[in-house]
């Protein structure tokens, strides 16, 4: 069977639903309740020299890019706890994952552990991608273009 | 890795909203029975010996978790000591839902 488990089941309904329902949850630290504030992924691409970004979408976010421009530290959100002592606090970081969805409790941890500039990719991974492509396009077309007027 | 073992990392996987290619292994995976919320409540706190595993991250899980859940990230699936000794134990999996 699975693992050897021979009675697996899944929730699918999840932590929203068991809380909905008021059911019993605990909670065994109090991350500050912070807002991280959203930068769009333009102007992250303004300040790419001024910023470290946080990869934390793990394999997931490898099957759907890879990150090409900046300082970027590859920490998944399952691993942030142990490494996240690698990354500086004398630079904003911007965090990614896929969707955007997680962005914000990572924020809120490394709040707990003294990082004060932080700020989320609105959007996520995705975004950030898109945002890079076409960035890369309009540099190129106006790359072209120059070289047409040269000629 | 077995076959055996990549299907329960992945059904973690495919609860917790990762995307996964189309195939046989995605068909099990979707076969893994699901719980609804009482009937999960009820085996938690008045049934047989059983193991609620919370496939998000450790950071997520000491945030919020359902009282007696355990902490099994779906990244980390294999091997984990939070897994039930008993293979016949029920293991129930959850994360943050649909959406």
């Amino acid at each position: 069977m699975k693992l050897g488990y021979t009675n697996v089941k899944q929730y699918k309904g999840g932590l929203p639903d068991w809380i909905r329902r008021r059911y019993p949850v605990i909670r065994t630290v109090n991350y500050p309740k912070v807002n991280i504030p959203l930068m769009y992924p333009e102007q992250v691409l303004k300040k790419i020299d001024e910023v470290v970004i946080l990869d934390i979408g793990g394999e997931e976010l490898k099957k759907i890019g890879s990150f090409t421009q900046g300082d970027v530290v590859h920490i998944p959100l399952d691993d942030l706890e142990e490494k996240y002592g690698v990354l500086p606090k004398d630079k904003q970081i911007v965090i990614v994952d896929v969707m955007g969805k997680q962005e914000e409790i990572a924020g809120r941890f490394l709040t707990s552990k003294g990082y004060k500039n932080l700020a989320a990719m609105a959007g996520g991974g995705r975004a950030w991608f898109m945002a890079v492509r076409i960035n890369k396009k309009v540099e190129k077309e106006a790359g072209a273009k120059m070289s047409e007027k040269k000629e | 890795m077995k076959k055996s073992s990549l299907i329960l990392v992945l059904a973690v996987s495919l609860l917790c909203g990762i995307n996964l290619s189309p195939g046989p292994l995605l068909a099990a995976v979707i076969d893994i029975p699901e719980i609804d919320a009482d009937a999960l409540k009820f085996e938690l706190y008045h049934g047989a010996p059983m193991v609620l595993a919370n496939a998000l991250s450790p950071i997520e899980f000491k945030d919020l978790t359902i009282k007696g859940s355990v902490n099994i990230p779906s990244s980390r699936v294999k091997g984990n000591s939070n897994l039930p000794k008993d293979q016949n134990e029920l293991l129930v999996f959850f994360c943050k839902g649909p959406g």
